[in-house]
């Protein structure tokens, strides 16, 4: 390490003192945090009724309306062995934390790198662009695993949620959300002017994942031509894993294997992703 | 450099690439410590993109660069540690209020939250800014946002404070209230590097600076030497209207040391300006307008590329 002759630097470390920025080193990702916490206290009351409201509404809408029919429909058999309310929930739960996270990777980043450019006033202190980025997705997690607290409890008290192990169904919506959300985030930090990049994602890739992805009724009822658009879906994976820890598993083992492994690829690959993006952004 | 004094900043040979286009070519310079040093050039010249070298965030593609006696491409955060950075376009965040502001930027570099609260409290009042302690941002003017964004580059208590452009954009009376900031920190010590295309502020705020344009470094040298090496004492910038400009500026050529025929102006370097301007009157050429001032780094700027600093 070079440190000039005599300079306050060279002072400080030679009494054994830390050298700069030694605590932003460690707790840089922490100090984004706390940065992200404040301001998502302006967003509190939207997280809470969104993540309150939309279950019973949904309740409403899945438990006594087209719940009815297809619990008639199906001779009060329901779907996949349980009432169609509860076959719904987790994935339906699993799709809002989905989009909260795609909201906020896609809207977030553009906020920092460009609309408020709170990234490049982190990137003049001493933080490290992951430290950055591991901040920022905290706080994305944070307010998506609320949400995904929130909603699952109301499915609890709907009845939805049976399983003693139906509290893993949050982490179930969290890995797909931040499968699909960390790929996005990257790409949103190589937009460098927004044309409405955002409406076309939201229409043509988190609209079709809902209704391709096995959440309002089991992939397998579409033609084998539509299933894999479920498959490479984390929202299929996420419902799966969701509904097995609600309810009970009703396919093979190896299957939710597969499912969780084909989350954490994308979240590694998302983070790898986000840290490229932001890093050719923040230091050119 | 006075004697003995090592430098906070040494750049020397100092280039940045991007792609096919060269931002900074070998560009050298040193910074003493407590020293008001200035980048001054034209939109384009390559400051802002020095800076942002300086500022630890971007690494240089050729050269080598010292900061506080590190090197910025591996010792990035150490550096930025003792820096205050003020960018060219504000980045407050809009969602928490002025105080808050200071205070979630104070933790970043690990300060304790009894610190941060303390500092922001002082920075306000430094800023002028302790009635809008909990105002939003985007309710604050212009000069407000960057007393504050000054403020809060302070906030570590930075051996080095980089302002990119501090003043861009602000009405003459908020200038003239950051100036005096700017002016009490030069008092204290703190290390100014500054970029601007105001040749008034390079000539209030800088004890040195250097003229770059296209990403290279015209001349270096303290406002007046530059002004001394560069121009005459005095110009003489007569308007005839756009039409007879040229005419007139090769009819007075001889009149004084150096005559620049601008669209709008013609203007004479002599180091007497009223005597120029009576002889311009009895050859019989009656200018619009006349101005005699005293030569500034403009004039400097215009001498060395030809071009305007404003353009």
């Amino acid at each position: 390490m070079t440190v000039l002759p005599g300079s306050r630097s060279e002072r400080r470390e030679s009494k054994g003192a830390p050298a700069p920025g030694a605590r932003s080193r460690r707790l840089g990702l922490w100090y984004v945090l706390e940065h992200h916490i404040r301001d998502l206290r302006s967003y509190g009351f939207v997280t809470v009724a969104q993540a309150v409201g939309t279950p019973f509404l949904s309740w409403l809408a899945f438990g006594v309306g087209v719940g009815a029919l297809v619990q008639a429909g199906t001779g009060g058999a329901g779907v996949g062995g349980v009432p169609y309310l509860a076959f719904v929930l987790p994935a339906l739960m699993c799709g809002l934390t989905l989009q909260v996270w795609a909201e906020d990777a896609m809207f977030g980043t553009l906020l920092g790198v460009m609309w408020r450019r709170t990234f490049i006033a982190m990137r003049a202190a001493p933080l490290t662009v992951p430290q950055i980025a591991g901040g920022f997705v905290a706080s994305i997690a944070l307010r998506a695993g609320i949400t995904a607290i929130l909603y699952a409890l109301v499915a609890w008290l709907a009845g939805a949620f049976s399983s003693p192990w139906a509290w893993a169904s949050v982490l179930a919506a969290l890995l797909g959300a931040a499968a699909f959300g960390l790929p996005l985030g990257a790409y949103a930090a190589r937009i460098e002017r927004d044309t409405g990049q955002f409406a076309l994602v939201n229409r043509f890739i988190v609209i079709p994942l809902t209704l391709f992805s096995g959440t309002m009724f089991p992939l397998e009822v579409l033609p084998i031509w539509l299933q894999p658009i479920g498959w490479i879906s984390p929202l299929w994976h996420a419902s799966e894993l969701a509904r097995a820890t609600a309810y009970g598993p009703t396919g093979p083992g190896w299957l939710y294997l597969v499912h969780v492994v084909v989350l954490l690829a994308a979240i590694v690959v998302g983070w790898v992703l986000v840290v490229r993006g932001l890093r050719r952004r923040l230091e050119k | 450099m006075p004697n003995g004094v090592a430098p906070v900043i040494r750049a020397a040979g100092l280039r940045k690439v991007y792609g096919s286009t060269v931002a900074v070519d070998d560009v050298s310079f040193e910074v003493a410590p407590g020293e008001a040093f200035g980048l001054l050039g034209p939109n384009g010249a390559g400051k802002s993109t020095t800076m942002r070298m300086l500022g630890a965030v971007s690494a240089r593609s050729g050269g080598s660069l010292e900061i506080l006696g590190r090197d910025p491409d591996r010792q990035g955060p150490e550096i930025r540690a003792q820096l205050g950075v003020v960018p060219q376009l504000d980045n407050l965040d809009t969602e928490l209020s002025a105080r808050e502001n200071l205070i979630v930027y104070g933790r970043y570099f690990g300060l304790p939250h009894a610190v941060v609260a303390a500092r922001a409290d002082e920075l306000l009042g430094f800023a002028q800014l302790e009635d809008k302690a909990k105002a939003a941002i985007d309710d604050l003017s212009g000069g407000m946002k960057r007393r504050l964004t000054i403020a809060r580059a302070l906030i570590n208590e930075p051996r080095i404070l980089l302002l990119d452009e501090p003043t861009t954009g602000l009405d003459p009376q908020a200038r003239h209230i950051l100036w005096d900031r700017l002016f009490r920190l030069k008092e204290q010590g703190t290390t100014l590097v500054l970029t601007t295309h105001y040749m008034d502020e390079a000539e209030q705020l800088c004890d040195r600076l250097i003229v770059v344009d296209h990403g290279r470094i015209m001349a270096e040298g303290t406002p007046a030497g530059l002004i001394r090496e560069h121009s005459t004492r005095e110009v003489l910038e007569v308007r005839f209207g756009s039409e007879r400009n040229a005419e007139a500026a090769v009819a007075l050529a001889d009149l004084g040391e150096r005559v620049e025929p601008l669209p709008d102006r013609v203007l004479v370097y002599a180091e007497n300006g009223e005597h120029v301007l009576a002889e311009v009157l009895r050859r019989g050429w009656d200018p619009v307008t006349s101005l005699v001032r005293r030569s500034s780094l403009e004039d400097v700027f215009l001498r060395l590329t030809g071009r305007s600093l404003i353009e």
